[in-house]
């Protein structure tokens, strides 16, 4: 291989055999492979540059959703039940954490956290680990100060009931994500949650989580968006009362538990609704899962003898009796098929209303008899026994009111003294609001308003009639003869100086589901009633299970009720009977018959100017104002009325 | 031997040079950003290869060519032989017998040197039996052999990218030399006939999936078509002007593949946008062309056709690679010359440029005859 020695000069153009050409077709093939490859860059990087742009932007970041800055809930008069508090939350980045061992072992201490389960966060080869989400004040702080490398704190919203227990099962509470998992809470969920608080974080291509930058973080949660505020109808200091005095007098009488229930007859407004015992939101899981139910709505049990107030309201309304109707009460015994009726105290011929005063069984099966099953069925559903109230919480439970084909002869009886059947509190004050409100089954609510964080309302309730159950008549005679209860019958224990009240005791036994029978010793004591009887601000229902020193609802439940109804009257301000006189409220006559207008008139020695026939459609003065001394209220009747 | 001419200094190819240390400067500084996140170690390797490359070229410049020409056939022998025994000794990474551990200090890559090794003895062939007229294929016989040689071992190891990139710097070759038409038809014939075999007998399972998914990238954006997808979206979220030294999310958070050594463009793509890479294309375009300009003033067939064959090398790496990068050619793994992470691929483009250099401070005649620019 020796190298031959070429002598000849050469150059690319001169040398070959078509010179120039080969020249040109080189840089021509160099040319246009560059033009292509710069012509794709230039697509690529200028003219398609959003599309790379925007699946880069999406591969590269992940998200970690933070707490909720849930809607404030407020009692009616605008105190906080329900607000969020700032609170740390503490992560890591493993990366960043220098001795992963040292660091969990004092994470663990302070946060008392399992020391493994925080060792393998901080050990991970992740970028972005949660170590404690809303941990203890004192100690974050402890930590923050301490400076440790890879360890950040952010602030997260955190639920705060500041009342305590305060109607917890009504407001509920939420879960470790906030999320609301009981009660308002719960119901509300959707819009007190509000929207979806995100961290965004980078993410590798190996789907990790990366945080490169902490301060982005805090600039995050400078959005305050929060969702929706609810505004209740519950009065707090009304509800304070209920639950402290339910609480005292079931404790005094051995109860195992308990409910009330307080509402404005006018509008079916719930004023308070309590259940005890009691859990605080604050705390929940350190309750017994029983205490989360909200009782008032949820609990179906036997009414007992409160049921005769509603029974004898459908019979008058009926017009099959009057209360002076007289009714021969067996002494005491009475055989209907193969079983056998007693009273607690035998008696012979009753009237009405002394069958209601003296609750006579023997007495209420006959006037149901009377009225008839489907009569007395109908007059039940118009009450809105068997169905839902529609109040807008949850769990709520229509109890059982079975179809009257089902009612043999002894059933139509037990149903009568309210036996056989099952109602809720919530049930009970609805219709008894119906009776003290002059005849109108109001739907009963506990969201007054919804509001945005913008401050417009979204959704507010109002005042709903469903149905008129009696005629203004019916609900006068049926005031008296309950108001005859309290003063003369088996309610007595339920009297508030300087109030005129009216009411029904109730004592029922609870059926055993093992036996198929009834418990020999275990009972629900209840009350329900309404004061003033003439105006009535409250309707209330006091239920007791298994009080153990006494079992009768006029002793259980009726001293409840007294201590309950004195103190709401006077925290709203109701002036005792006496100084009422020659101040009278306009009512609502709307509807109303020329019978009912004269009635009224009569009773309340209110002067009054009937106009045209029918019914009522407009009235001088104005619902709610004064009627003064010597003032003639006109009254225009039309044939038609719409409601 | 070498000869210490002040012309030498005088007519050394400064522009070039420059050029070269310029673009390493560049290399660096996006390996740098590459590497950043995985620990800067392939940045500090690159560094040391980028040195003893920078060495080996102002070496190899400085030794005339007439005497490498001289020993063409025992350099061409000693790689070959390094090919040979990677075959049995090699050290194995993603399935490719293709490295030589040296001592566990460095591994060496004999495929990547074996470019120069053709180039030179395909250079001495041309010389030694020129004729003015396109050659026929019994001719060629002994620079196919040359050719073959190298490209089957290489295959065997396997190494489609880096066998291909050999046919292709030694067939830009052959052809500038010419060729009669109807040899080039029987060799494209042959070719075919090796390529239809290779399909159905020796190519991997991965690397026909390397070809399937250049047709359609997007059939498969999990698998085979990950790579071209990941690199597309590096080059276009780059935009015109880029995102700026290591403040590519594609390059950070490591969705590019290999994006210290095969897909290092992308990563100058991203962080420099359109206008950093057309610059980095401009600055390989006037390399080729100084080499090709060198070539055209060559004193004689071997030192014209050594520049041609490196400035072949460049632009077959350039135009493979980038075409691969930014998706109009299929992933074949080959790198950017100096630009990847990879010391063989370095130091070969290194001792290319130093060849060329030589070349070109040998250029103006010794004994004083005019030189002749066409």
């Amino acid at each position: 291989m020796k190298p031959k020695r070429s002598v000849k000069r050469m150059s690319l153009a001169r040398d070959l055999d078509k010179p120039r050409w080969r020249v040109f077709i080189i840089a021509a093939l160099i040319i246009a492979l560059f033009a292509m490859v710069s012509v794709k860059a230039l697509e690529l990087q200028v003219l398609d540059r959003e599309r790379a742009f925007k699946i880069a932007r999406k591969q590269h970041h992940g998200t970690s959703t933070l707490l909720p800055r849930r809607g404030t809930i407020y009692d009616r008069n605008g105190r906080e039940l329900a607000i969020n508090v700032d609170v740390k939350s503490i992560y890591a980045n493993p990366k960043k954490v220098k001795d992963p061992n040292q660091t969990a072992k004092l994470l663990s201490e302070k946060l008392s956290l399992p020391e493994k389960k925080i060792q393998k966060r901080v050990a991970s080869n992740k970028s972005f680990v949660w170590i404690k989400r809303l941990a203890d004040s004192k100690a974050a702080e402890e930590l923050q100060s301490s400076d440790i490398e890879g360890l950040g704190f952010i602030p997260e919203p955190k639920r705060v009931y500041p009342n305590g227990s305060l109607m917890g099962q009504v407001i509920g509470f939420t879960d470790v994500d906030s999320i609301g998992i009981e009660g308002i809470e719960y119901h509300y969920d959707g819009l007190l949650i509000g929207k979806t608080r995100k961290l965004t974080l980078k993410r590798d291509a190996r789907g990790h989580k990366i945080l490169s930058d902490l301060s982005e973080i805090h600039d995050i949660d400078k959005d305050k968006t929060s969702g929706q505020d609810i505004v209740l109808t519950i009065d707090s200091q009304i509800q304070h009362i209920v639950e402290r005095q339910l609480k005292e007098g079931i404790e005094e009488m051995g109860g195992e538990k308990g409910m009330a229930i307080v509402m404005k007859p006018e509008t079916g407004e719930i004023l308070a609704m309590a259940s005890y015992p009691f859990v605080d939101p604050n705390d929940f899981s350190k309750f017994p899962q029983q205490n989360r139910r909200n009782l008032p709505i949820w609990y179906a049990h036997e009414p007992g003898s409160t049921m005769k107030v509603f029974l004898a309201a459908s019979a008058i309304e009926d017009k099959k009796v009057n209360p002076n109707s007289k009714f021969n009460c067996e002494n005491g015994r009475r055989k209907i098929g193969s079983a056998v009726i007693k009273d607690i105290k035998p008696r012979g011929t009753l009237t009405v209303t002394e069958i209601v005063q003296y609750s006579s069984n023997i007495g209420a099966s006959k006037i149901g008899e009377l009225m008839g099953r489907d009569k007395y069925y109908t007059y039940l559903k118009k009450f809105g026994f068997g169905e839902k109230t529609g109040i807008g919480l949850p769990g709520e439970s229509r109890g059982q009111l079975a179809g009257p084909r089902k009612w043999g002869a002894i059933e139509l009886a037990t149903i009568s003294f309210g036996q056989g059947v099952s109602v809720t509190s919530l049930q009970l004050v609805t219709a008894l609001s119906a009776i003290a409100n002059g005849g109108y089954l109001m739907k009963p609510y506990v969201i007054e308003k919804i509001v945005d964080p913008e401050g417009n309302i979204v959704e507010e309730n109002k005042p709903e009639v469903i149905t008129r159950v009696i005629s203004y008549d019916t609900s006068h005679q049926m005031k008296q003869i309950m108001q005859n209860v309290v003063e003369n019958g088996t309610g007595k224990k339920a009297q508030i100086p300087g109030f005129s009240v009216a009411g029904k005791t109730g004592t029922a036994q609870i059926p055993d589901p093992k036996s198929g029978g009834y418990h020999p010793d275990r009972y629900i004591a209840s009350f329900i009633g309404f004061t003033p009887v003439e105006d009535p601000e409250i309707v209330m229902a006091v239920v007791v299970e298994a009080p153990r020193k006494k079992t009768h609802g006029g002793s259980v439940a009726g001293p409840i009720f007294k201590q309950i109804a004195e103190k709401v009257l006077f925290h709203m301000g109701a002036s005792p009977n006496k100084e009422l006189v020659g101040m009278k409220v306009m009512p609502d006559l709307s509807g109303m018959s020329v019978r009912d207008i004269l009635i009224w008139s009569e009773t309340e020695g209110v002067k009054v100017e009937v106009k045209g026939s029918g019914y009522v459609a407009n009235q001088k003065p104005e619902p709610g104002d004064l009627i003064k001394e010597g003032m003639v209220c006109s009254i225009e009747l039309k044939q038609k009325y719409d409601l | 031997m070498i000869m210490f001419d002040r012309r030498l200094l005088k007519n050394f190819g400064w522009f070039l040079f420059l050029l070269t240390l310029a673009f390493s400067a560049i290399s660096l500084l996006n390996l740098y950003s590459a590497s950043y996140e995985t620990g800067l170690t392939s940045f500090k390797k690159q560094f040391f290869w980028i040195g003893v490359g920078l060495v080996a070229l102002i070496f190899i410049s400085f030794i005339n060519y007439r005497l490498i020409r001289q020993y063409t056939f025992y350099i061409y022998s000693f790689t070959i032989l390094l090919l040979v025994f990677v075959l049995f000794f090699g050290k194995e990474v993603a399935g490719s017998k293709s490295w030589i551990d040296i001592a566990s200090l460095a591994t060496v890559q004999p495929s990547e040197l074996v470019k120069i090794s053709v180039i030179l003895i395909l250079a001495k062939f041309y010389d030694n039996d020129y004729q003015a007229t396109p050659y026929g294929f019994l001719d060629l016989i002994k620079p196919i052999i040359f050719i073959a040689v190298p490209v089957v071992l290489v295959l065997m190891q396997p190494d489609l990218g880096t066998a291909m990139t050999i046919l292709l710097i030694s067939g830009s070759m052959v052809l500038f030399m010419g060729v009669k038409k109807w040899s080039v038809a029987f060799i494209l014939i042959v070719v075919l006939g090796v390529s239809f075999y290779s399909w159905h007998y020796t190519l991997k399972p991965y690397q026909k999936d390397r070809i399937k998914t250049f047709i359609n990238p997007a059939s498969d954006p999990l698998n085979a078509g990950y790579n071209s997808i990941q690199s597309q979206i590096a080059i276009g979220s780059g935009g015109l002007a880029g995102k700026g030294l290591r403040s590519g999310s594609q390059t950070q958070l490591r969705f590019i593949p290999a994006q210290q050594t095969d897909f290092a463009f992308s990563v100058l793509a991203e962080e420099w946008g359109f206008l950093g890479s057309i610059c980095v294309l401009l600055l390989y375009f006037m390399i080729i062309l100084w080499m090709l300009d060198t070539s055209s003033r060559a004193r004689d067939k071997f030192s014209m056709l050594v520049c041609f064959g490196v400035a072949a090398m460049f632009f077959w790496h350039v135009l493979v690679n980038v075409g691969m990068v930014i998706g109009i050619l299929p992933v074949t793994g080959v790198p950017l010359l100096i630009f990847s992470y990879g010391g063989s691929s370095t130091l070969t483009a290194m001792i290319g440029i130093g060849l060329v250099l030589g070349i070109r401070m040998r250029k103006f005649s010794m004994s004083g005859e005019a030189i002749d620019l066409g």
